[in-house]
C-alpha cells in the first residue's frame, strides 16, 4: 500500500521529469514548510523559491493560518493530470506534493521579469496621460480599470492556443459596443481557440479578417488613454498577454485620419487637424501617380508656364518618368525602413546622407528631375501625417498601384485606381462592420 | 475553385497589359509644346503654318512648314522636328489678314475639331507684315508673353478686344451676332502692338475698328474695367463703371434701338480751373458723336459685331432670329446717348464747389 | 446600409445618364424652349417612380420579381422581363462604348479602345461582383471624390454665359415629341429601376426618391442650358459633347490645372462606371433569378462582362452607336415606362387576391 503510494508519487515526478527533460530550469526538490516535508516542482526561471517559502512560512506562524487547510487533493495517476500539472508549471506556478500523496498548486512569488509601467515608445502623446501598456496582461487590465471606473466595462479573459497557451482579454463597454461585433468576435475566438497566438497577425487571422487587406483591420495602441477612448467609441479591445499593445476592433475608415488624442483639443482644432489628415491621405496616394500623369501621359493638364518649367527640369533625364519615380521611391522606402530600426542617435545621420546629400547629387547627376524630388518629399511627408504607422504602410503600398495604373492610362488610370480603392473599402467588412462606416456607436449609420 | 480561377485569369489579363505598351506615354521633355500658331498664306501652298515654341530659358523656337491643310503642315513640322509636337498648349492663333479677308471658317473649324487644341485659345489677325510679326522676338521676355498679352490677369486693357476660338466658332454659326478679331503687329520694344479690331461678317473680314472705336465694342460686350479716355486738350478720365441700357422698339420699318450708356468716370488729368460740368458736357458730346459714328460704320459693314441681335433675341420668334442678319439687321435704326457721371477727382476737389 | 446611401446612389445614377445623353439629345431634339422637353421627361419619370414605389410599398421586403411572380407566375414574369433584359444589355454596351469613345477623344488619343475598355469593364465587373450593397456604400465615397469635379467643371463656365441665348424660351410646337433623340433621353429613367431590387431595409419612400430626382432635374437643366448659354442653339447643335466643350471655355489663372475637360471626363466616366456596375448587377441578378437559377451568378457576371467587352470592340463607329441608341430607345420605353406600370398592376392584382 505504502509502496504503491510511493510509486505513484515518484511516478508523477518522473513523468513530469520526462515531460520537461529538455528544460534545464525544471527542478524538483524537497522543501520544509511548517515542519512538514514537501516535494516542490517548479520552473526555476519563473519561481523565486526562497521568497515564496519565506512568505508561506511567515503565514504559517500566524495563529489562524490556513496552510493546513490548503486544498490538497489526491493524486490521480492519469495522463490528464500530468498535462494539467505541467501546464500549471509553465504558467509559473509551484507544485507541492505532500507525504500523503496529494498535490497542490500554489501561486509563488515570481522573479521580477516584467517591465514596470513606463512612457510609450512608439507613440508620442501630446497633452495626454503618459503611461503605456506593458507586457503583463493583468497589469494592463489594471491600467484600464483605473482609467475607466465603470461597471459597464466588461472584461472577458480566456486562454487560447495549441502548443503554447496565451491569456487574452476581450474588453468592451456594455451598451456602447455593438452586440453584433462582440458576438462575431466571441464566435471566431471560440472557433479558433486551438490556434497559436503570438503575433497581431495571428489574432486577425483568428478573427477571420481578410488575409490581404491593404488597410489594417484593427488599431493598435500603446496608450491606455487612447484605448479607453476606443472603448468609448464602441470598439472592442483585445489585450494579449506579453504584447504591450491593445488591439481595438474593428477599424473603420475614419481611423485613417482621426486619433482619439484629438479629443483633448478644442473642436475647431480637431476639425482643422482632421481636414489636414484627409488631405494628406489623398495627396499621399495620388501625388506620385499625378507626377507620372502630368509628366508623361497628360501634359495638357499642367498650366503652360508650369509645363515649360517641368519640361526643362526633366531635360536630359534618360528614363521615362515611371522608372524615374520607381527608382527614387525605392530609395526613399529604404531610407524610411533604415531609419526606423536604427538607434535614435544614428537615425538623423542616415536621414541627412540619404535625404540631403543623395537627393542633391541625384538631381545634379540628371538622373531625376527637380520636380520629382519635390513631389516625392511632399508625398512622403503626407504619408506620415497619418495617425498611425500602420495606416501609413497601406497607403505606401497602394501608391504604387496608383502609379502603375497612371502610367498606362494617365488620369483615367488614376481615376480607376481611386474608384477601385473606394469599391474595395466598401466591400471590406470586419467583425460584421463595413469599413466605410463613420461611427461604431450603437446602430449608428454608415458613412 | 471557379472564383479562384477567375481571379487568376483576371490577374493574367492584367499582366498582359504591360506587354502591349503604354500608348500615350510620352515624356514631357520629349515634346515641343507650342504656344502660338501662326497661319498665313503660303508662298507655294495654301497655308503657311508657323509654330512658336517657348522654352524655359526665355528663348523661342520657330518651326515652319507649308501645306494645303493646316494639320498636314503641322504633320510636316512634326516629321522634321527632333521632338514630338503637342498642340495641347496652343494659346494664340494668329491669322494673316489676307486669310481673314478670304474667310476663316476652315481654320476655326479645324481648331474646334482638333481634340488636341483647347478651344479657349485666342485668335488674332496680323495687320502688317505677317512673317515679321510671327518671327518677332524680344530678348528678356518671359516664355509665354504672347499669351500674357491677352490675359485679363496680365496685360489686357479695355482698349483691346479678345476673341477665343470657341467664340469665333459661335460667331460663325450664330444667327444673332458676328465676331470681331483683335489685330496685332509686331512692336518695337514690346512683343506686339495692338492695331484695332477686325470686323467680321460671318467668316470674312469686312473692315476694321480703330483702338478708340474698340472701346464701344468692349462696352457692348460688358468689358470696360479702367480704361482711360482723352476728352479734350489736357483732359482725360478713367472709366470706373459703365451702365448700358437698351431700349428696344419694333416698328413697321424694322427694329430700332436706343442705347443709354452711363459712364461713371474719375478725372485723371484736367486743366486747373476746368469745372466738372464742363468736362461732363464735353465728354458727353464727344463720345456721343464718336459712338454714333462707329455705329454707322459698323452698320455699313453689314456686320452685327456689337451683338444687337442678342439684345433683340428675347423678343424674336425662332424664325425671325434665323432672318436677323439677312433681313432685320440692315433695317436697324440705332442711336447711342451717352451720360457721364463724374464720380470724383481722387485727391482734389471740384473747383466749382471749392470757389 | 441606410437610406441616405440609396438616395445618393439614385441621384448619382440620374446624373450619370444626364451627363451622358441629355445635353446632346435635348439640343438636337428641340430648337427652342428646351426646358419644356426636360421638364416633360422628369415629370413622366416622377409619375413612373411613384407607380413603381407604390407597388413596392404594398409588399415590403419583396423585390419586383417576387411581386410579379406572385401575380403572373414564373412564365409571365419571364415574358415581362425579357425586353427589360435586352434593354439592360444594350444600354450597358452603348454606355460602355460611349464612355470609351469619350475617354479616347479627350484623355488618351493614342490608346486603342480595346485597352481603355479593359479598365472600364474590369472596374464595372469588380463593382458588380461585390454586389449592390457594396456599390451603394461606395457611391458615397464616389460622391465625395468626384462630385466636386462635376460641380466645378459645370458651374465654373458661368463666367462666360450669354443669357440672351436662352431665348426663345417658348417654341410653340411640341415637335420634339416626334424627334427620336428625345426618346433616347428616356434612358435617364433607367436610374430608378434598381430601387425595386434592393433588400427591404434600404428601400426609400417616394418623398426621398422624388427629392433625388428633383435635385437631378436641376442638374439636367444645367447640363442642357450651360452649352446653350455659352454657344447658343445654332452652334451647340453641331457639337458632339456640348457639356464637355463648355468646360473647355474657361481660362482662369487660379485654377490649378489647365485642361478642364479632362476633369469633366474623369468625373462623368466615374459616374458611367457606377451606372454600368449597377445595371450589370441588375442584369445578372434578373438572369440568375429567373432564367438560370442553377448557374453560379458570378459565372453569369463574368460571361456578361466578356460579352460587354467584345461588343464594345465590335461597334465600328459613333454612327452605328447612334443607330443602336435609337433602336434601344424602344426597349428603353418598355423598360422604363411599361415595366413599372406592369409592376404596379401586378401589385394591385396581388393585393386583391390576398384580400379576397
Amino acid at each position: 500500500m505504502l509502496r504503491s503510494e510511493k510509486q505513484s508519487l515518484q511516478g508523477m515526478e518522473k513523468r513530469l521529469y520526462d515531460r520537461f527533460r529538455k528544460s534545464s530550469d525544471f527542478t524538483c526538490r524537497t522543501v520544509v514548510i511548517a515542519n512538514e516535508e514537501f516535494r516542490a516542482c517548479y520552473l526555476e526561471s519563473l519561481v523565486n523559491l526562497r521568497t515564496t517559502l519565506s512568505t508561506i512560512n511567515q503565514n504559517t506562524v500566524q495563529p489562524d493560518n490556513d496552510w493546513t487547510r490548503q486544498d490538497f487533493h489526491a493524486l490521480e495517476d492519469e495522463d490528464d493530470s500530468v498535462i494539467r500539472l505541467s501546464y500549471e508549471l509553465l504558467r509559473g506556478n509551484l507544485i507541492l506534493f505532500n507525504k500523503e500523496d496529494s498535490v497542490t498548486v500554489i501561486e509563488p512569488e515570481q522573479p521580477d521579469i516584467s517591465r514596470s509601467i513606463a512612457i510609450p515608445n512608439s507613440e508620442n502623446p501630446i497633452q495626454s496621460a503618459f503611461d503605456a501598456f506593458t507586457e503583463d496582461i493583468d497589469r494592463n487590465i489594471g491600467l484600464l480599470r483605473k482609467k475607466m471606473i465603470s461597471d459597464q466595462l466588461v472584461i472577458e479573459t480566456r486562454f487560447i492556443g495549441g502548443r503554447s497557451v496565451k491569456k487574452l482579454a476581450v474588453i468592451y463597454l456594455e451598451g456602447t459596443a455593438r452586440p453584433k461585433v462582440i458576438e462575431s468576435i466571441r464566435k471566431s475566438l471560440d472557433e479558433n481557440s486551438d490556434k497559436e497566438l503570438t503575433t497581431a497577425r495571428d489574432l486577425t487571422r483568428m478573427l477571420g479578417h481578410p488575409k490581404f487587406a491593404i488597410t489594417p483591420t484593427y488599431i493598435s495602441s500603446e496608450l491606455p488613454t487612447e484605448t479607453v477612448q476606443n472603448l468609448m467609441n464602441g470598439k472592442v479591445v483585445i489585450l494579449v498577454d506579453q504584447l504591450s499593445f491593445a488591439f481595438a476592433f474593428p477599424a473603420i475608415v475614419t481611423d485613417l485620419w482621426t486619433t482619439t488624442m484629438d479629443a483633448n483639443f478644442p473642436q475647431i482644432f480637431q476639425v482643422f487637424l482632421r481636414i489636414i489628415r484627409v488631405g494628406a491621405t489623398l495627396l499621399a496616394v495620388t501625388l506620385p501617380g499625378l507626377y507620372v500623369v502630368l509628366n508623361s501621359v497628360n501634359p495638357e493638364l499642367l498650366r503652360i508656364q508650369l509645363a515649360i518649367t517641368v519640361a526643362k527640369s526633366r531635360e536630359g533625364v534618360p528614363y521615362p518618368s515611371i522608372i524615374e519615380m520607381l527608382l527614387v521611391l525605392l530609395l526613399l522606402e529604404m531610407i524610411i525602413e533604415a531609419t526606423i530600426r536604427l538607434p535614435k542617435n544614428i537615425g538623423p545621420t542616415i536621414t541627412m546622407i540619404g535625404g540631403i546629400l543623395l537627393g542633391q547629387a541625384i538631381v545634379q547627376a540628371k538622373l531625376v528631375s527637380n520636380l520629382l524630388i519635390i513631389i516625392l518629399v511632399a508625398s512622403a511627408i503626407a504619408n506620415f501625417a497619418h495617425t498611425s504607422y500602420m495606416n501609413a504602410i497601406g497607403i505606401r503600398i497602394y501608391k504604387y498601384v496608383v502609379m502603375i495604373a497612371s502610367s498606362f492610362f494617365g488620369i483615367l488610370g488614376l481615376e480607376g485606381a481611386m474608384i477601385w480603392i473606394t469599391l474595395y473599402f466598401a466591400s471590406l467588412t470586419t467583425c460584421s462592420v463595413p469599413y466605410l462606416s463613420l461611427s461604431l456607436k450603437g446602430q449608428a449609420s454608415d458613412e | 475553385m471557379s472564383v479562384r480561377m477567375l481571379k487568376a485569369l483576371a490577374a493574367a489579363l492584367i499582366l498582359v497589359l504591360p506587354l502591349v505598351g503604354c500608348w500615350d506615354t510620352k515624356d514631357i521633355n520629349k515634346q515641343y509644346l507650342p504656344a502660338v500658331m501662326g497661319i498665313g498664306k503660303g508662298r507655294t501652298d495654301k497655308y503657311r503654318v508657323i509654330l512658336q515654341i517657348p522654352n524655359a530659358s526665355g528663348k523661342t523656337q520657330f518651326l515652319e512648314k507649308e501645306a494645303k491643310s493646316i494639320s498636314k503642315a503641322v504633320d510636316l513640322i512634326r516629321t522634321d522636328s527632333e521632338k514630338n509636337i503637342n498642340l495641347v498648349h496652343l494659346r494664340l492663333l494668329i491669322l494673316d489678314k489676307e486669310l481673314a479677308r478670304q474667310g476663316i471658317s476652315n481654320i476655326v473649324n479645324f481648331a474646334v475639331r482638333a481634340n488636341d487644341i483647347s478651344i479657349k485659345g485666342m485668335v488674332a489677325v496680323v495687320d502688317g507684315d505677317f512673317e515679321k510679326t510671327l518671327y518677332h522676338e524680344i530678348s528678356p521676355t518671359p516664355e509665354v508673353s504672347s499669351y500674357d498679352f491677352f490675359s485679363e490677369e496680365a496685360g489686357w486693357t479695355p482698349n483691346q478686344s479678345i476673341l477665343r476660338i470657341w467664340e469665333a466658332y459661335r460667331g460663325l454659326n450664330s444667327y444673332s451676332e458676328d465676331m470681331a478679331i483683335p489685330m496685332l503687329s509686331n512692336g518695337d520694344r514690346t512683343l506686339f502692338t495692338f492695331k484695332g479690331t477686325a470686323v467680321m461678317r460671318e467668316d470674312r473680314m469686312v473692315g476694321t475698328l480703330s483702338k478708340d472705336e474698340t472701346l464701344l465694342y468692349n462696352l457692348f460686350k460688358g468689358k470696360y474695367s479702367r480704361g482711360t479716355i482723352e476728352v479734350a486738350q489736357n483732359t482725360s478720365v478713367m472709366i470706373e463703371k459703365a451702365k448700358i441700357k437698351h431700349h428696344r422698339h419694333w416698328s413697321d420699318n424694322g427694329p430700332s434701338l436706343v442705347t443709354d450708356i452711363t459712364l461713371g468716370v474719375v478725372i485723371m488729368e484736367s486743366p486747373r480751373d476746368k469745372k466738372h460740368a464742363q468736362i461732363e458736357k464735353e465728354m458727353r458730346e464727344q463720345l456721343s458723336r464718336q459712338f454714333n459714328q462707329t455705329v454707322k460704320k459698323i452698320r455699313d459693314y453689314h456686320s452685327d459685331v456689337l451683338g444687337i441681335g442678342m439684345i433683340f433675341r428675347p423678343r424674336l420668334s425662332e424664325r425671325s432670329i434665323n432672318e436677323w442678319k439677312s433681313k432685320w439687321f440692315p433695317m436697324l435704326e440705332q442711336k447711342i446717348n451717352v451720360h457721364v457721371n463724374i464720380l470724383n477727382e481722387i485727391y482734389l476737389k471740384d473747383p466749382d464747389v471749392g470757389s | 446600409m441606410n437610406k441616405i446611401q440609396t438616395v445618393t446612389l439614385l441621384f448619382l445614377l440620374q446624373l450619370a445618364s444626364v451627363f451622358a445623353v441629355l445635353p446632346e439629345r435635348m439640343i438636337a431634339a428641340s430648337s427652342g424652349g428646351h426646358w419644356i422637353a426636360v421638364t416633360i421627361l422628369f415629370a413622366v419619370e416622377l409619375l413612373l417612380l411613384w407607380l413603381y414605389l407604390k407597388a413596392l410599398s404594398l409588399f415590403p421586403g419583396k423585390t419586383v420579381v417576387e411581386i410579379c411572380i406572385g401575380a403572373w407566375g414564373k412564365w409571365g414574369t419571364r415574358l415581362a422581363v425579357i425586353p427589360l433584359l435586352v434593354f439592360l444589355m444594350l444600354d450597358l454596351i452603348l454606355l460602355a462604348y460611349y464612355q470609351s469613345i469619350e475617354i479616347k477623344t479627350v484623355l488618351l488619343q493614342q490608346t486603342p479602345i480595346a485597352a481603355t475598355s479593359v479598365l472600364f469593364v474590369f472596374l464595372c465587373l469588380y463593382g458588380a461582383w461585390k454586389g449592390l450593397a457594396v456599390i451603394i456604400r461606395a457611391s458615397i465615397g464616389w460622391f465625395f471624390l468626384f462630385m466636386p469635379f462635376v460641380l466645378f467643371s459645370v458651374l465654373i463656365s458661368i463666367k462666360n454665359f450669354k443669357f440672351h441665348y436662352m431665348f426663345p424660351l417658348w417654341s410653340g410646337s411640341m415637335s420634339f415629341l416626334f424627334h427620336p433623340d428625345f426618346y433616347v433621353g428616356t434612358v435617364i429613367f433607367a436610374g430608378f429601376l434598381f430601387l425595386g431590387m434592393t433588400s427591404s431595409e434600404t428601400r426609400i419612400g417616394f418623398g426621398k426618391a422624388a427629392g433625388a430626382v428633383g435635385f437631378s432635374f436641376v442638374f439636367a437643366l444645367f447640363s442642357v442650358y450651360i452649352p446653350l448659354l455659352l454657344f447658343g442653339q445654332e452652334t451647340a447643335i453641331h457639337l458632339q459633347y456640348p457639356l464637355l466643350l463648355a468646360s473647355d471655355t474657361i481660362d482662369m489663372e487660379w485654377v490649378v490645372f489647365d485642361w478642364l475637360p479632362s476633369f469633366y471626363v474623369v468625373s462623368s466616366s466615374a459616374l458611367g462606371i457606377l451606372k454600368v456596375s449597377v445595371l450589370l448587377w441588375m442584369f445578372v441578378s434578373l438572369l440568375h433569378r429567373l432564367f438560370m437559377p442553377k448557374a453560379n451568378s458570378r459565372w453569369i457576371l463574368s460571361f456578361a462582362c466578356v460579352i460587354l467587352y467584345l461588343s464594345c470592340q465590335l461597334i465600328p463607329n459613333i454612327g452605328v452607336l447612334n443607330s443602336y441608341l435609337y433602336l434601344n430607345s424602344y426597349f428603353c420605353l418598355y423598360a422604363t415606362i411599361v415595366f413599372p406600370i406592369l409592376v404596379f398592376l401586378a401589385a394591385q392584382r396581388r393585393r386583391k387576391k390576398v384580400s379576397a
